[in-house]
């Protein structure tokens, strides 16, 4: 206890520069803090823009048609299939879709479309598109040749809400070409450039008497339990084998936004090493300016008897003691840009970003671990870091610290 | 010169030689000094500046090792001893006086003063009884919780001797004690270490140009040239 209080009593003694020192110190970790809570609030956006707008937490198919978009594969027995899944607990909301790909013809223009089939109401409760409606009106159901597109689509097809539009599409199995006309009935941004480029959404039952799959349907969309953990859902996802569909969930639908989101990991290891690098000879730069400033009290101490190791100790308490200080201040400017950023958020809305968009506001996640992981590394980095002028102190010879003296 | 071999040696040195190498110049500091220093002595180092003083004290106190010869501080050879051992010798045996006090200045004078305790590990009653006791006969009553530089020079140097005298060594090593001190506290600071000394049985071994010490002193070494040149009882 006695070499912690002095240990404490000498990194005041020089307070500019023990405030300077632990205010650098603490800017790193307060970024480190920041930027990771920034990383889990981007990932968690990135997720609830992919999942939230139109995938749903995960997606049902035939089996095989995830590798070939073909649209004569569809859900066996689609009707039984929903039943089931209405009755499973995990389930909150599903929607059942036909996805037929075509070309979107207006009086002006032509596109390749990919046109999607679904229940209003069902896709309502999945997706966010009801949301995004810019001009026009969402999907009705008694109107069955109204259909919703993305803004970039009708801008490229130069189409306004009541202008019709013929969409045509093969149908896989008999290789017919089948034309429908459509009013265009509702204009949607979601901020997600694949689906405002290339969406158009119309109802089921239209689509499926385009596509002739009678009341089968390609996809089923799901949302489930929000407060399933990530373990409960995988769970839920691998608890279809052998039944002849294929049930993903998002991270198997986008594997490119699992590495995406993995990479946080890795980020974070390179910006933690490019920050502790910098910390640590900052506090080898203070420890040994400070203990240059005072060799000749090193020597007394010593020829009062103080063993190299007792030196070694209060050398490492100090670089403890300072390290604690910069945690302390560390972390108080670590949770003031939090709480100053997930109060204003951050817009990158628009943004593309390993293969998704954001399309809400970014609010960097508060929470305590890397309070924790982060201040603990760098308090015991800052401590470990004090071994080496801890190790010159103790190797003085006391004559040439003392010249002036004994 | 008086050769002190009927009394019990505190201190011993055999032929003890210090040189210094620097940039290719040997500076001979000490060169064969034995003598002996007997318990209970107040003994003063003379001689010029450069005369090999606090390189002596500096070998007698194992804080520098010799180029030749030896050094027995209690029948043990410091020459022969680690770091280690050389440290716990001087926490124990040794206590040191410097000319300008060198105090731990974030320390108050009573953790001053108990820092050798600490190092001895006793106990916490004890130490503080001591340093109550020493404060006392230092005549720094009430000045335990003071900061070394909220104190005169006078005041911190009667510190520094209640520091060095507070863990009841075998010897105390002065160096130029009073050399940073006006005559009157210089003279009292004297008096005081000499009444110690006569009180306590502990060892003074000086390092000084200061005439008053050297009149108060019960023995003169005298070095010139890192040799003794005179030893002399008075």
């Amino acid at each position: 206890m006695f070499e912690l209080r002095l240990a404490w009593r000498n990194i005041w003694r020089n307070k500019k520069r023990t405030l300077i020192a632990g205010t650098a110190i603490g800017i790193g970790l307060a970024g480190l803090i920041f930027v990771d809570g920034l990383m889990d609030g981007m990932m968690m956006n990135l997720k609830e823009s992919v999942t939230g707008t139109w995938m749903g937490d995960g997606q049902i198919h035939a089996r095989g048609y995830r590798e070939t978009f073909d649209s004569g594969l569809t859900i066996p027995r689609t009707d039984q299939w929903k039943s089931r899944l209405e009755r499973m607990p995990e389930v909150k909301a599903l929607s059942l879709r036909v996805v037929l790909s075509g070309m979107a013809n207006s009086a002006y223009e032509s596109r390749p479309v990919s046109l999607y089939g679904v229940d209003p109401r069902e896709e309502k409760a999945l997706s966010e598109i009801d949301e995004s409606m810019v001009s026009g009106d969402y999907l009705q159901p008694e109107k069955g040749d109204g259909a919703v597109m993305g803004d970039i689509l009708a801008r490229r097809l130069e189409a306004g809400i009541g202008d019709r539009i013929v969409l045509t599409v093969t149908r896989e199995k008999t290789g017919e070409l089948i034309q429908e006309l459509f009013t265009v009935a509702g204009i949607f941004h979601t901020g997600m450039n694949e689906i405002d480029r290339n969406f158009v959404i119309a109802p089921l039952h239209t689509v499926q008497s385009m596509a002739g799959s009678g009341k089968d349907v390609n996809e089923i969309a799901l949302r489930l339990d929000p407060s399933l953990s990530p373990e409960e859902a995988a769970a839920f996802w691998s608890s279809f084998p052998g039944s002849g569909i294929d049930a993903a969930g998002w991270e198997e639908l986008l594997p490119q936004m699992k590495t995406v989101m993995g990479m946080k990991g890795i980020s974070m290891a390179i910006m933690s090493v490019v920050i502790f690098g910098v910390v640590l000879f900052g506090i080898i730069n203070v420890m040994f300016m400070s203990l240059f400033e005072r060799l000749f009290e090193f020597g007394v101490l010593k020829a009062l008897g103080t063993t190299r190791a007792r030196i070694r100790k209060l050398i490492i308490m100090e670089s403890f003691c300072l390290g604690g200080v910069a945690v302390l201040l560390g972390s108080l400017l670590g949770i003031g840009l939090l709480l100053i950023f997930s109060w204003t958020g951050i817009d990158y809305r628009g943004l593309d970003f390993g293969g998704a968009t954001f399309t809400r506001m970014l609010y960097p996640m508060i929470s305590l671990r890397p309070f924790i992981l982060y201040s603990l590394g760098v308090w015991a980095a800052t401590g470990l870091i004090g071994l080496y002028p801890a190790r010159y102190a103790a190797r003085l010879t006391i004559a040439d610290a003392m010249k002036k003296s004994l | 010169m008086e050769q002190r071999s009927t009394m019990e040696h505190l201190i011993r040195t055999e032929n003890v030689e210090k040189t210094y190498v620097s940039d290719s110049v040997r500076v001979h500091a000490v060169r064969g000094v034995s003598f002996t220093v007997a318990r209970g002595e107040f003994t003063a180092l003379v001689g010029p500046s450069g005369s090999g003083k606090t390189t002596l004290l500096n070998l007698i106190s194992g804080l520098d090792s010799p180029t030749a010869g030896k050094v027995f501080l209690n029948q043990v050879d410091l020459t022969q001893a680690d770091d280690r051992e050389r440290s716990l010798l001087r926490r124990d045996h040794i206590g040191f006086i410097f000319q300008a006090y060198n105090l731990i200045p974030v320390l108050t004078v009573c953790e001053n003063i108990e820092y050798v305790m600490l190092l001895q590990g006793v106990e916490k009653s004890e130490r503080l009884s001591r340093v109550k006791a020493i404060l006392g006969d230092v005549g720094l009553d009430g000045y335990e919780h003071r900061y070394p530089l909220q104190l005169s020079g006078g005041q911190q140097q009667r510190v520094a001797i209640a520091r060095a005298m507070v863990s009841r060594p075998d010897l105390v090593l002065a160096d130029e004690p009073t050399a940073n001190l006006d005559s009157h506290s210089g003279k009292a600071l004297l008096e005081m270490m000499h009444a110690l000394n006569r009180k306590t049985g502990i060892t003074f071994l000086f390092s000084t140009h200061d005439p008053m010490i050297m009149e108060r002193a019960d023995r003169l070494v005298t070095l010139k040239d890192g040799m003794i040149d005179d030893d002399a009882d008075r």
